[in-house]
């Protein structure tokens, strides 16, 4: 079934050229590097051009998504964001209609449900096609059996199809194999690889047509530091010992850690 | 005679209903009908579907209890939930793999959504927890062709699976043909296996490639170090070459295991190269000789 929509554009951002209705793309790179960072921009940049978009996440609860994408793109428009919120942190949700609760990433069943859903919804508002992102696989990994994502990730990319729309799928690959991050690929239709060279970030897009071939910088990374809270946070990736260690850190005061990115630490601790 | 088979389950009398009529009328499929969840599961104790479409709630289960029995039956089938039952009111939490398509049927459009998520069920394979080889159809047709019940081809694996247990010095050998939705062993030698769905071979990812797939240890690999079926069988190591016969995908494999990990040189896998030469002439001599005998038998039934 075709929504009728136009390709996917992702405006002068980013280095990748409109993307055809009913495409999955999966989006892998180590934990190091801005792969989850262009997942979720190749989403948001629908938010300027009437489309709706639909966040399946298995590690940062929604309210904590929706900042990450409001810093990722300033000015964000949401009014057709909505959040399938897998993670288990959060109970009950106080915006129905944005945010869907899944209450444990082990109900594959209940995401794609609540993703199938909240894209339906999205259509029947009138948008003009739907993006949506599962971020990540690697998370589902952890709960489940290799066959039974895969076989998620062949019904998503199914429906995708059918519908005209758009599918990221995030992959952080630290851990695994080529051959598992081939088998993911080979059911999508492209793979973006994301990397880092140096402070920057590139990508390297294979199987689309008509993108540029080889390696290319994008502006993830650098759009560090961002102002979340009263802070004004910068990250730094340091490599020793056979680890990458990310670093975060307030320009105006003395708050910084190594881990994940804490929003509600940020947003509950002031500045001076 | 259709290609698929659906059933179609909701409470009340499904049979004369827009969504069956559509199924019906659009795809390449048989459609049958089931009012209850006992009724569907007799009819599938008779005959597996392709896909089952269901309502959430019938009068004796929910719709996802009937879709988790259809997955342990037939684990690549299509399962899809067509209701108008709120979302609140589907209670997934028991049911995460079961992995249903969902089609909301208040939704003005739901029948086409329906009809087109069907299709995909049975011809994308979209329920499939594993990859399909690019002439999947192809592949059945040269499996179909092929005389697999043969007593010589039989005797002539059986020899060769045994020598390639001594050559490789391994406890277990065979020779596996890979159906549409299982896998069985056409030979084996040192284990007595049943046959199991596609979705838990190892062998399923061997006949994507042209050459040798070789895991020194299953539990090191993603794709195969939860399974099961495969601790429960003992392997460790797997070292499996695809049995191309004619131009088509591969139809089976040739297969070395050990319940140990272990490496597998160059020189190993070039003796498997050559083993699997041999074991796909004798699948050619055996389809060559059934070819014949059939032209000689239409020929003698023709002076008759």
């Amino acid at each position: 079934m075709s929504t009728g929509g136009g390709s996917f554009a992702f405006g002068d951002d980013l280095p990748l050229e409109p993307i055809a209705p009913g495409t999955t793309i999966l989006v892998a790179g180590p934990g190091t590097t801005a792969a989850r960072e262009l997942a979720l921009l190749l989403v948001l940049a629908g938010a300027d051009r009437n489309e709706g978009m639909v966040l399946a996440s298995t590690a940062t609860h929604g309210r904590g998504l929706l900042e990450q994408c409001r810093a990722l793109r300033r000015g964000l428009d949401d009014e057709y964001l909505r959040v399938v919120d897998a993670t288990g942190l959060a109970r009950g949700s106080t915006d129905p209609e944005r945010v869907a609760y899944v209450e444990d990433r082990a109900d594959l069943s209940g995401i794609g449900i609540d993703v199938s859903s909240l894209h339906d919804d999205l259509l029947a508002a009138g948008v003009d096609g739907v993006r949506t992102v599962i971020d990540s696989l690697t998370g589902l990994l952890a709960v489940h059996e290799f066959k039974t994502v895969f076989k998620f990730v062949n019904i998503l990319t199914n429906r995708v199809r059918s519908y005209d729309g758009l599918g990221i799928l995030h992959l952080e690959t630290s851990t695994l194999s080529e051959e598992v991050i081939e088998t993911f690929a080979g059911t999508c239709d492209g793979r973006i690889t994301v990397g880092a060279d140096g402070r920057s970030s590139r990508l390297r897009v294979e199987g689309l047509p008509d993108q540029p071939g080889g390696w290319h910088s994008f502006d993830a990374t650098t759009q560090w530091p961002r102002g979340i809270g009263h802070h004004v946070v910068g990250r730094q990736v340091s490599v020793g010992g056979g680890e990458a260690r990310a670093r975060y850190e307030c320009a105006r005061c003395d708050l910084g850690w190594e881990g994940e990115l804490d929003l509600d630490r940020l947003r509950s601790t002031p500045c001076r | 005679m259709p290609q698929h088979a659906v059933l179609f389950v909701a409470d009340g009398s499904p049979d004369d209903t827009a969504p069956v009529r559509a199924l019906r009328d659009q795809l390449d499929a048989s459609v049958s009908t089931a009012a209850s969840g006992a009724a569907a599961r007799r009819a599938l104790a008779e005959d597996l579907p392709d896909c089952v479409v269901t309502d959430y709630e019938l009068p004796d289960e929910t719709g996802l209890d009937l879709l988790e029995h259809v997955r342990s039956e037939r684990p690549d089938a299509g399962c899809i939930l067509f209701t108008g039952v709120d979302r609140a009111v589907i209670d997934t939490a028991a049911f995460g793999d079961v992995l249903p398509e969902y089609v909301d049927s208040d939704r003005p459009d739901a029948v086409d959504r329906l009809v087109d998520l069907t299709r995909n069920a049975l011809e994308a394979r979209s329920h499939a927890g594993y990859p399909l080889p690019d002439d999947e159809p192809g592949r059945l047709e040269t499996l179909a062709g092929l005389d697999l019940d043969s007593a010589p081809l039989q005797a002539a694996l059986d020899r060769l699976t045994a020598l390639a247990a001594e050559h490789f010095d391994v406890p277990m050998a065979s020779v596996n043909v890979v159906f549409s939705h299982s896998q069985e062993c056409l030979v084996a030698h040192g284990a007595d296996w049943s046959p199991l769905p596609r979705e838990d071979t190892v062998c399923t990812y061997t006949i994507l490639d042209d050459d040798l797939t070789v895991i020194e240890d299953l539990r090191d690999d993603v794709r195969f170090a939860d399974n099961d079926a495969l601790a429960d069988m003992g392997i460790r190591f797997y070292a499996g070459a695809p049995l191309r016969v004619g131009d088509a995908a591969p139809v089976g494999t040739l297969c070395l295991y050990d319940d140990k990990p272990r490496s597998f040189p160059e020189a190993d896998r070039e003796s498997l190269r050559r083993f699997t030469a041999e074991v796909v002439d004798q699948f050619a001599l055996r389809a060559r000789r059934r070819s014949t005998d059939r032209d000689g038998d239409a020929a003698r039934t023709g002076d008759r």
